[in-house]
């Protein structure tokens, strides 16, 4: 408050100054200085003063999901608004997916506007819990004695900080998927198998899908708007992306610059990477002119509409000759309760606790193709469809590998990940080798982190 | 003595305060920031003296940035500013059809930048786009026009030459109109045939315009936004970050609000210093001509 | 001989009409295809099948009415706004000499040469300290003082004769009559290609709204059809069809009104 009074007075100062400048102190011209303003906004503010006991709460949850994901979103909204008439929640989807919507929470914390719930991507978890005014879950589990036994035991820990609080509960989840067309694999005479022995073995197949037909794409690694992928590769080679305890940028060891390379080699030696971005990688695989996808469970839905061919899903291979596991980074989200009064945190929880319920969770994860984050939904309420499902239920084959997103510490975190891509990209568009890329990104990310 | 009327002020003062608040407080306040290292969302604030501008910079992007911006202005307005001549000079001469030509080519002024944007993102999309598919009609390989380092600045030029050029015809019209009658007597007189007569009689003649067509157009150039906004999101590899996203983002998406403010102030005085400069050459042309 | 380059120049012209219109024709064209195969088509634009699917999805899943009227009602209370004021301060350049006039014209050309981005952080800093963020008054009042409109129509005053107000005296009653009786009613033509202009151009802003107006249910149209789309998968049909409504009263406003936007006097008064 204070500051904004101080701040009211510096522009009544300058005002002052301009007038006084101009020669003529006089005072009318303050008077005509409040334009129009419009009917709509009067009306809202006086609204604003809402009838605590007998109308709804109305609460406001933001989310990043458009077409079919966002239509999945609403009906969930829908139902939980017939459910109860103490509450009446209103879903928004912001632009520009995860770090869109990081970027407009911070806007809206700024003018103390932010929704009473939002999902937050599992890669923000530092941010949100360090950085925004949110309402740590555990304190509405622990005044309740909310039970959390049938979450999914490794999607509750993507919500949890270092210290093993629940800061969010599990929304969706997804894993990487390698999307295929199983009609370009029949005309190649590819086998079609569950997963492939090695990422070497899927750049074989990209080559030759690639050269099968003029103007396609072999494989395609979603990986514009976030880093996910590369970190899936990296670990899964056994190398490492940073050490937030010791400060240290591991991305660019040796391990990182084979990814690199790897895709690099795809892209320039063999021409099976196509150069687009990822909704332009969507499309053409889409109207066939990909033969392979790799990118989130949660496109599932979206791919499987329209399609006018084959659809067939593959795990994710290893690296021939690395000894490590697999290990999947989860994607998607989970969902964060901001402070507000109490009334209105009440009513958060009440919604998070129904999106979240095995009925709901069910129902987003077979309407979008996330992963459920219950155990019941899993065995039971699902159970029917993930038999009649296969594609659907193959993700849930390596849910063992599923490990945390990395998060980079602090309020830099968009940034470091940006800066990444950005290099990336550079290396993508042949103005630095892949080793550079990453050699440089490390640096200015350790400028950025103050490492 | 006389009388100072009182009148002007009042009518004046809507606006006066208007701007006071609008754009000479927000000037001050920007510079008051650039000075301070400010969290805005735990609402901390610090004095650090120059270092925000040491940090500007000290940026390479800021400098590429910066590099970026004139790229895409010496795309635009030269294209921009000749196309506008060529067509209005074409236009002036079609004949009947002329009214028509006139209005077909200005609506791309009147489309927002919003939709210009997603469309052409369509459009230049590697695999479904309308372009890659035309240029193919003349065997040239399917390029990632936005996805592409070398090539994304051109693609968001081809945009800015779109949305700008038609108001650039409508400008040349006008100016040709005025100067038709004594051109065409002064040609006749001298016998000159048309190209001739117009370098040396038209083209001269029109340099109002031609100042005209290229002040508005930089400016136009210079506060490029929305279509990166919309199409390239700065990339790839910030190779089409221009300098009103750098601060965009600087403040908006990484809530550096120091840097942001600072970057801001110093583009700022280039601006200041570019339009006084450009004024000032403005009268003295004109003088000469 | 003659009649040939003529021929040839319209040939030239409408080659180079129709390559301008490709983006409209595109655009119309994914919008009526049918959302399975957007981009199935012959002679590379023109669609082999058409379907309104499009629209009826964007109306289905997007409060696009709402859009249109939020659009609607902010430009015109923002264009009426930047008329009026742009009147009252138009008549005093035009009419009155006084101690700083000639700066402080300069000063308004000035705030049209400024890019609005370089103030763009403080200026949304003071609209929240107001409280206006995301409302509509956070996007008209910045903007309700229109340097353009106030060149133009300061222009337009100059050039009526000055012997048209006779008698008139200069003095505080009368001031505002001689506004009204001849100024204004000479200039009815004038404003209401300039309105026309403003209308068009507030309708098409895309940055302060974008920054300002973050609740789905105020935004503008075009703020909107950019939100329109779905980052990992975009739809098309769809977003192509609500760019092509949000075009439409812009585009109608121009063809019923197109003298105005290409005549010379509202084109900042190049002389």
């Amino acid at each position: 408050m204070k500051k904004r009074i101080s701040l009211n007075m510096m522009i009544v100062f300058t005002l002052m100054l301009l007038l006084v400048g101009c020669g003529q102190g006089n005072a009318n011209s303050g008077n005509s200085a409040a334009p129009s303003t419009s009917p709509a906004e009067t009306t809202e503010a006086a609204s604003n003063k809402e009838n605590k006991s007998e109308q709804p709460i109305e609460i406001k949850f933001m989310h990043v999901f458009g077409g079919t994901q966002g239509e999945a979103i609403q009906k969930m909204v829908d139902r939980y608004n017939a459910s109860q008439s103490k509450v009446i929640v209103k879903a928004e989807q912001t632009q520009g997916f995860y770090d869109g919507l990081l970027e407009k929470l911070q806007t809206l914390a700024v003018s103390k506007q932010l929704p009473e719930v939002a999902i937050g991507s599992y890669a923000n978890g530092e941010f949100m819990s360090t950085r925004m005014p949110i309402r740590p879950i555990h304190t509405f589990i622990d005044k309740e004695g909310y039970s959390t036994e049938d979450y999914t035991a490794q999607m509750l820990k993507l919500g949890q900080d270092a210290e093993g609080k629940q800061q969010s509960l599990p929304f969706l989840v997804s894993t990487p998927l390698i999307y295929v067309n199983l009609d370009h694999f029949k005309n190649a005479g590819i086998p079609v198998v569950e997963q492939p022995e090695s990422w070497e073995q899927v750049r074989g197949w990209a080559k030759q899908l690639a050269a099968a037909a003029p103007g396609r794409g072999g494989v395609y690694f979603q990986l514009d708007f976030d880093t996910w992928m590369f970190q899936t590769l990296l670990e899964t080679k056994g190398g490492s992306y940073a050490s937030v305890k010791d400060k240290t940028i591991q991305f660019n060891d040796s391990k990182g610059k084979e990814v690199l390379r790897y895709w690099l080699d795809m892209m320039q030696q063999d021409k099976s990477i196509p150069s687009m971005n990822g909704t332009q990688a969507a499309e053409a695989f889409q109207s066939g002119n990909l033969s392979m996808l790799v990118a989130t469970t949660g496109n599932l839905a979206n791919l499987s509409k329209n399609s006018s061919f084959k659809l067939g899903i593959m795990l994710l291979p290893t690296w021939e000759g690395e000894q490590t596991p697999l290990r999947l980074p989860a994607g998607g989200a989970g969902l964060y309760v901001f402070q507000g009064s109490e009334e209105k945190e009440a009513a958060a929880w009440d919604f998070v606790k129904f999106a979240t319920s095995p009925e709901s969770s069910s129902q987003l994860a077979q309407m979008m193709g996330y992963m459920t984050v219950r155990d019941s939904a899993r065995d039971k309420l699902m159970a029917d469809y993930l038999k009649e499902n296969p594609m659907a239920a193959a993700t849930y084959k390596q849910a063992q590998h599923i490990v945390p997103w990395f998060n980079w510490p602090g309020d830099a975190g968009t940034r470091a990940t940006r800066t990444l891509l950005n290099h990336i990209q550079g290396a993508f568009s042949g103005d630095m080798t892949g080793d550079e890329a990453l050699d440089k990104a490390a640096a200015e990310i350790k400028k950025i982190l103050g490492w | 003595m006389r009388r100072i009327p009182w009148q002007p002020y009042l009518y004046l003062s809507p606006v006066l305060v208007l701007y006071a608040i609008f754009f000479v407080f927000p000037f001050f306040f920007s510079l008051y920031i650039s000075f301070m290292e400010w969290d805005l969302l735990l609402d901390k604030k610090q004095f650090i003296g120059l270092s925000n501008y040491k940090e500007v910079l000290g940026n390479p992007l800021f400098w590429k940035v910066i590099g970026n911006t004139i790229q895409y202005m010496a795309l635009t307005v030269p294209i921009s500013a000749a196309l506008g001549l060529v067509y209005a000079v074409a236009i002036e001469r079609a004949g009947k059809l002329r009214s028509l030509y006139r209005v077909l080519f200005f609506v791309p002024v009147v489309v927002s930048v919003a939709v210009a944007g997603l469309v052409f993102s369509l459009m230049f999309s590697p695999q479904n786009g309308v372009i890659n598919e035309w240029l193919a009609l003349f065997g040239v390989s399917a390029k990632a026009w936005l996805q592409d380092t070398q090539l994304a600045m051109y693609a968001l030029a081809i945009v800015g030459v779109w949305m700008s050029f038609g108001y650039n015809v409508v400008l040349y019209i006008t100016g040709l109109k005025q100067l038709d009658n004594e051109v065409k007597e002064a040609a006749a007189i001298d016998g000159a045939s048309g190209w001739q007569s117009f370098r040396h009689m038209t083209f001269p003649m029109l340099m109002p315009v031609h100042m005209f067509v290229w002040t508005i157009t930089l400016l136009h150039s210079l506060q490029v936004f929305a279509t990166v906004q919309i199409m390239t999101q700065g990339g790839p590899n910030n190779s089409t970050n221009v300098w009103a996203f750098f601060i965009w983002q600087e403040a908006f998406q990484f809530f550096n609000t120091g840097v942001a403010s600072a970057a801001a102030t110093i583009l700022f005085v280039i601006v200041l210093g570019l339009t006084v400069i450009q004024v000032r050459w403005m009268q003295k042309r004109t003088q000469w001509v | 001989m003659r009649l040939r380059n003529n021929l040839l120049l319209n040939v030239f012209l409408l080659l180079s009409v129709l390559v301008v219109l490709v983006p409209f024709i595109w655009m119309l064209t994914v919008s009526s295809s049918p959302s399975s195969d957007p981009f199935q088509r012959i002679a590379l634009l023109i669609p082999t099948s058409f379907s309104f699917e499009g629209y009826l999805q964007v109306f289905q899943q997007a409060p696009i009415a709402r859009w249109f009227m939020n659009s609607v009602l902010l430009t015109s209370v923002l264009t009426a706004g930047q008329l009026l004021l742009g009147v009252l301060a138009a008549y005093a350049f035009a009419r009155y000499r006084f101690r700083g006039r000639e700066t402080l014209f300069f000063f308004v050309l000035c705030t049209m040469m400024i890019p609005p981005q370089a103030i763009m952080l403080p200026v949304y800093l003071v609209i929240n300290s107001f409280d206006w963020v995301n409302s509509y008054k956070g996007v008209i009042i910045p903007h309700i003082a229109s340097a353009y409109v106030i060149f133009v129509l300061r222009q337009f005053f100059m050039a009526i004769p000055r012997d048209l107000e006779e008698a008139s005296t200069i003095d505080g009653c009368h001031s505002v009559q001689t506004l009204y009786h001849i100024y204004l009613r000479a200039s009815v033509p004038t404003l209401f290609g300039v309105g026309l202009i403003q209308f068009v151009n507030n309708w098409n802003d895309y940055y302060w709204p974008f920054l300002i107006l973050s609740d789905e249910m105020k935004m503008t149209l075009p703020v909107a059809i950019v939100q329109f789309r779905n980052d990992s998968y975009i739809e098309w049909v769809p977003t192509m069809a609500a760019a092509t409504l949000s075009v439409l009263p812009v585009i109608g406003i121009y063809v019923l009104a197109q003298r105005y936007f290409t005549e010379s006097s509202l084109q900042s008064g190049i002389k």
